[in-house]
């Protein structure tokens, strides 16, 4: 149903952390982003199923 | 005080904590402790103005990496542990008002990637015996704070249900050969009835045994024994199907639909699991638009669970509201 094409991974690139302390000097916080990010502007077609 | 006690009548730890009894618990507009904090404004636990996904050790743990000694003596009949282990918040997006059925299937893809990560993470400690990752979604859950966020608890021991599991799985191979969780989803393949969505790679199904009526289990149409097993063609199969089936869940009865979450992964030793295959199930409370399944005398006190309705009629009646959609980039 789905090509390989158009699956959601195309349009995410590589994940990336970023690991600090919290404000409290206690816990830890890991930030992760993702490279090539794009806002969601998928277009959704609906299959004739 | 925060320690392990153990229930010699279940032979199962139970997990005092009392310093969660002052958790945050509905916080007023403006006082999310998972939005991120704004110039000038209340400091969230997110130190940044933006943030796509973050992960943060729990103010509130119910296990901790450097636990306190216990407050109470063990004995032969009580044993007591120290409350080791990690609990951690994972946050979905900086939007307050949102869920995870209503992020796109990329941004579902992301946190996929990070709940990988933080499996492999987790399970580098050496008192780790069980990575959980699970999401309480809705009042009706208990949850306290809306902003759209899962948790993550890494135990010092695998816990009773996962237990059981994977000695019913074991035990499934030894009789016959095959993996308990594929012969399942052969037997729902063949009967087709219970199926609800499926692609490449996952099937979603509310099986055969289902305990509450819209218990809806994802299995791998392939063996694996945890998330890290999976590609990222595989991984955007697995984001493709849980945006449909939440979707679809939304759409039942018009209303932000509470559930559990829970992954199941294989424990974190070095053991042989192959008997075991990875899979997420879902537990919803609701029944009715207007009506939820509640933990009562027969489940609660004898662990007997009685579901009200048939996964076949119910199974049809989610599969109405999957939308079979392509992503176009």
């Amino acid at each position: 149903m789905e090509n390989e094409k158009n699956q959601p991974e195309n349009k995410v690139g590589e994940m990336h952390k970023r690991r600090e302390t919290m404000p409290d000097g206690k816990r830890y916080i890991i930030f992760y982003t993702f490279e090539s990010e794009e806002k969601d502007s998928a277009e959704e077609v609906k299959e004739n199923v | 005080m925060s320690e392990l006690r153990w229930n010699p009548l279940l032979g199962e730890w139970t997990v005092t904590a009392t310093h969660r009894q002052d958790r945050t618990f509905f916080p007023p507009p403006g006082y999310c402790p998972l939005c991120p904090t704004v110039p000038g404004g209340f400091p969230t636990e997110i130190p940044a103005e933006n943030y796509d996904i973050v992960v943060f050790e729990n103010k509130f743990p119910s296990l901790q990496i450097n636990p306190p000694a216990p407050a109470v003596e063990a004995s032969e009949l009580y044993p007591v542990r120290p409350a080791q282990g990690v609990c951690e918040v994972v946050v979905y997006t900086p939007e307050h008002d949102s869920s995870l059925a209503q992020q796109p299937a990329s941004q579902i893809y992301k946190l996929l990637q990070v709940w990988q990560d933080r499996f492999k993470d987790l399970n580098r400690h050496d008192f780790v015996e069980y990575v959980f990752i699970f999401e309480n979604k809705g009042e009706a859950v208990g949850v306290t704070l809306p902003h759209p966020h899962g948790q993550i608890y890494a135990y010092p021991f695998v816990p009773p249900r996962m237990a059981q599991k994977v000695k019913q799985c074991r035990e499934h191979k030894k009789k016959t050969g095959e993996n308990l969780i594929a012969g399942i989803l052969k037997s729902e393949k063949k009967d087709g009835q219970r199926i609800v969505a499926e692609n490449e790679s996952f099937t979603a199904l509310i099986p055969f045994f289902a305990r509450y009526p819209f218990e809806l289990h994802i299995y791998p149409n392939a063996h694996a024994e945890a998330l890290t097993d999976f590609s990222l063609g595989q991984l955007s199969d697995l984001a493709a199907i849980l945006k449909q089936v939440l979707s679809a869940f939304d759409k039942l009865f018009d209303v932000s639909f509470p559930y559990i979450m829970a992954m199941n992964n294989r424990p974190s030793d070095a053991g042989n699991y192959d008997f075991f295959d990875f899979h997420i199930e879902f537990y919803p409370p609701m029944r009715t638009a207007t009506k939820l399944k509640f933990l009562a005398g027969s489940e609660a006190g004898a662990g007997m669970f009685i579901n009200d309705t048939l996964p076949e009629e119910k199974a049809a009646e989610l599969r109405r509201h999957i939308e079979h959609s392509i992503f176009i980039i």
